[in-house]
């Protein structure tokens, strides 16, 4: 047997063992875990633990220093690691910089390859529907119900109609992500509003496919290598200089990909773009102010990709755009505290995703804040929802919807 | 996008949060850039200043005397530079009691206004109680942590109580640890009992962490059922002292205590514990808002990674996040990135290296570690008198915090070095972790104002 045979030989068996092999790209994340010196401080920090305890989430420490060792282990932490919503906490206050919530996205892959009976079916059908589809979700049955919801929207929170701009040689590729695509449309529509307001040359994709985290943080890596080859191509194709994003799941996901797949373009969020590029000046210039119909008090909330995945410069971003406005920010002491609508929990254990949530709920009640603003459409439905069911009266806007509600008519 | 600030400095622990927060006090433009959490968030929430002289297995009387013998024995020691005077070629003990009383008096300032006032001078020592029902010589406690009534009341009835489902804290193993030690000593409280209660902040008595426990003692009802449940085992021991494991709330540790000592009638202590720490997380939070409450800016999420040097002056930084990297531009740097649980200090098989500007790592001799396996720093034996020589290991710095190179020259003009990144003392074995930082932080953020404003 050459050497070469006996490589193959060796890697059937391994499918047979149900091991499934890392790439280098994980065994960075594994080596990452090799630093934890078992302090446990993540778990303080953690907002599963501090939602659920430790017994129903064992925590961060847990999955790096038990459930990441070997196949019997990921088996054993099933009820555990799709617990996680992939916040990114515990990566930043960890001493030693180990990469948890990789190491997460990497159990769940083997999960997902070789024990697909173990993971969650509601995770399983959701990874059906994006292989099928290259989206998050189902797109609409009838095209004429998704644009007159989307026309409701637009009515309803006062955002002016731009038509989908399909463009060749655009300079930036606006990807609204698939939950403004297919849900949160006010957040796709004001984004296109913003963009065209400030004469920005971009475009669309004719045909919107999935960023793949979905896809990533099931554990359906096939479906989620498969989604960034096609977006790859699509970008290239456009063959644009840069990307803006209103979602701050894509936001992290395409910079990712960006580098990965050496697109050699910058990816911003839109608040980052208006910031860098645009400028706040012109925002301020641009923006339309009426204080007597404004809420007197907004308070934010920060993203965990967009914070913790991206960049903690985000939240300054966020705060600079509101000083354009003549409207007092309030703290709500839990802007950086993840909304528990990652890391796919919500879709198999809404338990857990509210129990995160109330943190959220109480904090922002007890700010005094009229109107919380979420540069997510994703953190915005699962707040929204929350503050809703507990009877709050806080309004909840998308930040790219709220700019675009408050720029002033063009002449 | 790229930030500019007077002082920049790298790293949030003790030091860092206390450099800091002296130069934006000062009215500097201050950023504090950090990756992670380090020692100080890990802490036992005790400010040890120093226990045991270096390589001496006896306590020392007072931290007072201790600096003054460091002073006069160790020239090399991080509280010593804080007195050398050049002029002379020796150190001033004098000059170093001052700096760090003031240093000292400082913190207590700050914290009194905090949810977490601190006790201690320098002139005793104080022998806090452990999870363990050791002791340990420390300076500065967090006052739910004040142990001198046991001492100070020989007739009293002790109660150590546990939590059912905390695993970290025994409640009997604890009693009877601590009462022969008091036994062997002759002196201490006449009655030592123990009980384990029951706290249930998720319903399940069983894989509990100490910091569910404290938030659950956060809200009222995790307060009324504590009281209910200690209640009865006080009557029925007739304890005078109840010592608890560090649980006592995230926010409000004293209000909760006085609170429990109204309603029991007894005096509440909370032990030191292991990692990870509640009390280590009270302190790491009231040293960030003491950082924001003076105008500092701290920039979480973010690695050092490289840095600008020429001319003999570091220019700029550059900080990587997650998915974007920023130049950060600065008049004057203030290096506070820890030994090896920070990472200021990493030890691979080639050797020792300071992570962010490649200093040259020296040990409590001021020896190269050029080259060492730090398994060769370490003794067989793991606990010594001496301790190991590789937590002696850092940079070294002349009497002006300043790094220097392996030539003795100084690095940079406006770099500064405080905390547990120096050579020269072994915190593990000194007792001297925290309060060399908070010492080292404080002088060097003055360090780095005078840097500025020249």
């Amino acid at each position: 047997m050459s050497e070469e045979e006996a490589y193959e030989f060796v890697k059937n068996t391994l499918k047979q063992e149900r091991i499934v092999p890392y790439t280098q790209r994980e065994l960075d994340i594994i080596h990452s875990v090799e630093s934890c010196v078992n302090c446990g401080l993540c778990i303080n920090y953690c907002p599963v633990v501090r939602a659920v305890g430790l017994d129903r989430f064992s925590g961060p420490r847990s999955i790096a220093v038990e459930l990441s060792r070997s196949p019997p282990e990921f088996w054993a932490s099933v009820d555990k690691i799709y617990l996680c919503t992939g916040c990114g906490t515990c990566r930043e206050v960890c001493p030693r910089d180990v990469n948890i919530p990789e190491v997460v996205n990497l159990v769940r892959a083997r999960l997902f390859a070789v024990r697909p009976d173990l993971v969650p079916s509601n995770l399983i059908k959701t990874s059906k529907i994006i292989a099928t589809h290259n989206l998050a979700f189902e797109p609409w049955e009838d095209p004429e119900e998704k644009i007159d919801s989307r026309d409701m929207r637009l009515e309803r929170l006062g955002i002016p109609f731009v038509e989908d701009p399909f463009v060749e040689n655009a300079e930036v590729l606006f990807y609204p992500g698939c939950q403004a695509e297919e849900r949160a449309q006010e957040v796709r529509e004001a984004g296109k509003a913003v963009l065209s307001y400030f004469g920005v040359n971009y475009t669309l994709l004719r045909e919107m496919s999935c960023c793949g985290l979905p896809a990533r943080l099931i554990g359906d890596v096939k479906t989620a290598e498969h989604l960034a080859d096609i977006l790859t191509k699509k970008v290239k194709a456009a063959g644009v200089k840069s990307i803006v994003t209103t979602c701050a799941g894509c936001t992290s996901s395409l910079s990712q990909m960006s580098q990965d797949r050496k697109w050699g373009i910058p990816v911003y969020h839109m608040m980052e773009y208006l910031v860098e590029v645009i400028g706040i000046e012109k925002v301020r210039e641009a923006v339309d102010i009426k204080p007597e119909s404004e809420p007197s008090k907004i308070t934010v909330h920060d993203p965990c990709h967009l914070i913790r995945h991206t960049s903690r410069q985000m939240e300054d971003y966020a705060r600079e755009l509101l000083t354009v406005f003549p409207i007092e920010c309030v703290s709500s002491g839990v802007a950086d505290s993840c909304c528990g609508g990652g890391g796919m929990v919500g879709y198999h254990s809404p338990d857990v995703a509210n129990a995160v949530t109330q943190e959220n709920v109480a904090g922002i009640e007890q700010s005094g804040a009229e109107q919380l603003l979420a540069p997510c459409p994703l953190c915005t439905a699962q707040i929204e929802n929350a503050l809703y069911r507990s009877g709050s009266d806080v309004d909840v806007v998308d930040f790219t919807v709220f700019i675009a509600q408050h720029l002033k008519p063009k002449e | 996008m790229n930030l500019d600030a007077d002082v920049l400095v790298i790293g949030s622990g003790m030091a860092g949060l206390v450099a800091g927060t002296v130069s934006a006090s000062a009215g500097l433009k201050t950023i504090v850039v950090t990756r992670g959490q380090g020692a100080t968030a890990d802490s036992s929430g005790a400010l040890d200043i120093l226990g045991y002289l270096p390589e001496a297995g006896s306590a020392v009387g007072s931290p007072l005397e201790g600096l003054y013998a460091i002073s006069a024995l160790h020239p090399l020691h991080p509280y010593s530079l804080l007195g050398f005077e050049a002029e002379e070629g020796s150190v001033n003990g004098d000059r170093v009691v001052e700096q760090v009383r003031a240093a000292t008096e400082w913190f207590l300032e700050q914290m009194r206004a905090s949810s977490i006032p601190y006790i201690g001078t320098l002139d005793e020592l104080l022998w806090p109680l452990t999870m363990l029902g050791t002791t340990k010589p420390t300076a500065l406690l967090q006052k739910t942590m004040d142990p001198r009534s046991l001492d100070e009341e020989s007739d009293s009835t002790v109660l150590f109580a546990g939590v059912r489902g905390f695993p970290d804290f025994h409640s009997s193993l604890a009693a009877k640890a601590f009462l022969e030690a008091r036994q062997s000593e002759g002196t201490g409280p006449r009655r030592v009992s123990n009980c384990t209660i029951d706290l249930v902040p998720f319903g399940v008595s069983h894989n509990l962490s100490a910091i569910e426990i404290a938030r659950h003692l956060d809200r009222p009802e995790g307060v009324d059922a504590l009281v209910q449940q200690l209640r009865s085992s006080i009557e029925m021991s007739g304890a005078t002292h109840v010592v608890i494991p560090p649980i006592l709330g995230l926010r409000e540790p004293v209000a909760r205590k006085d609170f429990l000592e109204e309603q029991l009638g007894a005096t509440i202590i909370e032990l030191l514990g292991f990692p990870p720490s509640v009390p280590g997380v009270r302190l790491q939070l009231a040293l960030e808002d003491i950082l924001r409450m003076s105008g500092g800016t701290l920039l979480r999420g973010h690695e050092v990674a490289s840095a600008r040097i020429s001319d003999g002056r570091v220019l700029r930084v550059t900080a990587n996040a997650p998915a974007r990297s920023i130049e950060i531009e600065a008049s004057a740097f203030v290096l506070t990135t820890g030994k090896f649980i920070g990472g200021g200090i990493s030890g691979i098989t080639d050797g020792l290296h300071e992570t962010v500007f490649g200093l040259p790592v020296f040990d409590s001799h001021r020896e190269s570690t050029e080259g060492l396996r730090p398994q060769r720093l370490t003794d067989l034996v793991s606990i010594t008198s001496s301790g190991h020589r590789l937590f002696g290991c850092g940079v070294g710095c002349d009497e002006t915090l300043r790094p220097i190179t392996s030539d003795g020259d100084r690095y940079a003009s406006n770099l500064f070095c405080a905390g547990a990144v120096m050579a020269g003392h072994n915190w593990p074995q000194e007792k001297s972790g925290l309060g060399v930082a908070l010492s080292t932080g404080y002088v060097a953020g003055q360090a780095a104002i005078g840097k500025v404003r020249s």
